[in-house]
């Protein structure tokens, strides 16, 4: 009975073996998604402003966009931040070429919207290195990303990221 | 004998445990083997290029993001590709037909530019191609370009070595 008690509890080099394993992949995880910095850095998030821009929509599917405003990520479903007041829907651009050959800024004529708007974020500046929303995630002018708000699905152009007064 | 039999015990070796050890030995070799891949045939030289990225339809309010002395990631594979050297921004043209020459002829497009940058970094080269920290460059790679502040994908369109 007590020789059964000794075998079960016995503690090989494959146990530390595996165990040293476990910790070597957690610590890549950590390392590889910048989890260390957050852990140090969690309160020095600030607010920014992203500006934003969302081309070519029909106005139907743009037409509840504020009404309620937060911001998710579409392939992780994370929080992104909040609509700002301000949002301005306006008919789309476009580009026609003329008979001469010259291009053209116009409007569409198809009843196409773009929307200009800025979302309210927290995050850090990183000297030499850009702007990383919630401190791990790096975000910046000319990325396109896609999100949802709660009734819109849409994929907008950063233009501008600024910290808030 | 029973105390034998402890020992015996206490160090028996099984299946499982030498599948174990086989798949950390085949791991470790594997890893050998990329290593040794990435790193050519072990007479890569060291090198300085200058390359330029050319980003296409970048939109009038965002193209003068990008600054002199600001560093290249490639964002899909995270290397760093080097140091913005220059920066050149031309009127972005597409190619359209004209209905009054019956020709295509190269059309401006208004508020958009092509922004050429111009990048310095150390590489190196193996006989065969450039590397820049195990991204390989050339004329006509793309490389999804990651600045400070700014996100873009482009090609390279010009490569040459610079004198040590």
């Amino acid at each position: 009975m007590m020789k059964n008690k000794e075998n079960k509890f016995r503690f090989g080099i494959i146990d530390v073996a595996i165990i040293l394993a476990v910790c070597v992949l957690l610590a890549g995880v950590f390392v590889r998604y910048g989890l260390i910095d957050s852990w140090g850095g969690g309160d020095e998030l600030k607010e920014y402003s992203v500006s934003f821009m969302i081309l070519n929509k029909h106005p139907d599917s743009v037409d509840g966009l504020t009404q309620l405003p937060d911001v998710y990520y579409k392939d992780s479903g994370a929080y992104f931040g909040t609509l700002e007041a301000g949002v301005s829907i306006m008919p789309a651009e476009d580009f026609v070429a003329m008979p001469d050959g010259t291009i053209v800024k116009t409007t569409s004529s198809a009843g196409k919207v773009d929307v200009r708007g800025s979302i309210k974020v927290k995050g850090r500046y990183k000297d030499g290195e850009g702007f990383f929303h919630g401190g791990t995630t790096f975000i910046a002018p000319g990325g396109k990303m896609e999100m949802y708000t709660a009734n819109a699905d849409f994929t907008m152009l950063i233009l501008d990221i600024t910290e808030s007064n | 004998m029973e105390n034998l039999n402890e020992k015996t015990k206490k160090f028996r070796f099984n299946a499982v445990d030498a599948i174990i050890i086989l798949a950390i030995v085949a791991v470790a070799c594997a890893a050998v083997l990329v290593f040794s891949m990435l790193g050519g045939d072990g007479q890569d030289s060291a090198v300085k290029v200058e390359y330029v990225v050319q980003l296409s339809q970048v939109r009038g309010e965002i193209s003068d993001k990008i600054k002199v002395g600001d560093t290249v990631i490639d964002s899909a594979s995270k290397y760093n590709l080097g140091t913005v050297k220059s920066i050149e921004k031309l009127p972005y043209t597409e190619a359209v037909f004209s209905e009054s020459e019956g020709t295509e002829v190269m059309s401006e497009y208004p508020e958009h530019y092509y922004v050429r940058v111009t990048v310095t970094a150390d590489a190196a080269y193996n006989g065969s191609y450039y590397s820049i920290g195990g991204f390989r460059i050339a004329t006509g790679v793309r490389i999804y370009t990651r600045f400070p502040d700014f996100l873009g994908e482009g090609y390279c369109i010009s490569l040459h070595e610079l004198e040590k």
